[in-house]
């Protein structure tokens, strides 16, 4: 079992081995962790900035045609 | 005479003779053959456990030598919590060596438990989102097919998930790996630390 009890470093399991990151490796990961991070932050942001533009049409819309926005929503 | 528990075939006793052992282990082969035949006829078993690597706390779980020319289609079953609400990461891998190319295009869409989608979804990336995780237990299963073919990967499957905030019941996943190359293994990876345990079955061809 791959495992580790060593907090605040940098262990990765390679099959049934746990091995810490030092110097270039651990260097290299974390720049590629912080790419993903960063990549899923740009994701996320645009999915939720999509979520409040739905909300808001969907507000607009349920005003024009009298209705609740959780009417509107419904048959969306 | 005796007898096996199960399928009843028979073996020798105790006391039966040495000289009658190779008519005994013939007629309990004949047995076997008949058992298994009726069983499976010419079928073979549909999948079969390659490889189960437990991990606990680790920043990413590699597992290597599990995609071969024996099968051309996996199942990956992943139990896994993690340290944080996050993402898993999916890379092939091959020589040890993790793809890290900006190859993978991937998507993912669930409905949550008050019944709101979530979704997401990535072009020209690093790695493959295959589930987003949090402290509770969450899990994904896809298939993916042809990785160790010189070809572009396909994977799919289902996943549930819970970040703490956004909790899914249910969804479905599934990405490309663009790349005409054959991959041994993969790795999971996570901004974070996870636990759980990954399983790889190979299905018969």
């Amino acid at each position: 079992m791959a495992t580790t009890n060593k907090s605040n470093k940098i262990m990765v399991g390679v099959d049934d081995q746990v091995v810490e990151l030092t110097g270039f490796d651990l260097e290299a990961f974390e720049a590629d962790r912080s790419q993903m991070r960063a990549y899923e932050a740009i994701l996320e942001a645009e999915y939720k900035a999509k979520q409040e533009a739905r909300e808001n049409a969907i507000k607009k819309l349920a005003e024009v045609a009298g209705l609740t926005k959780e009417e509107l929503a419904s048959i969306l | 005479m005796a007898t096996t528990t199960n399928y009843s075939w028979t073996t020798p006793d105790d006391t039966a003779l040495v000289k009658d052992g190779a008519s005994a282990i013939r007629a309990l082969g004949t047995a076997i053959d008949t058992s298994m035949n009726t069983a499976l006829g010419t079928k073979k078993a549909g999948m079969v456990l390659l490889n189960t690597t437990s991990f606990s706390a680790v920043a990413s779980q590699s597992v290597n030598n599990v995609f071969s020319s024996t099968y051309d289609n996996y199942s990956i079953v992943l139990e896994t919590t993690a340290s944080a609400g996050s993402y898993i990461n999916f890379r092939l891998r091959v020589g040890g060596v993790d793809a890290s190319g900006s190859n993978y295009s991937w998507g993912f869409i669930s409905t949550t438990d008050g019944g709101t989608a979530y979704q997401l979804a990535g072009s020209g990336a690093t790695s493959s989102n295959i589930l987003r995780v949090g402290t509770a237990r969450n899990t994904c299963t896809f298939t993916i097919c042809n990785p160790a073919i010189a070809r572009t990967t396909i994977y799919s499957g289902n996943h549930s998930f819970n970040d703490g905030s956004t909790v899914a019941v249910g969804g479905a996943m599934g990405g490309i790996h663009a790349v005409s190359t054959a991959y041994d293994g993969f790795t999971l990876i996570n901004s974070g630390t996870i636990t759980g345990t990954v399983s790889v079955y190979g299905y018969n061809k």
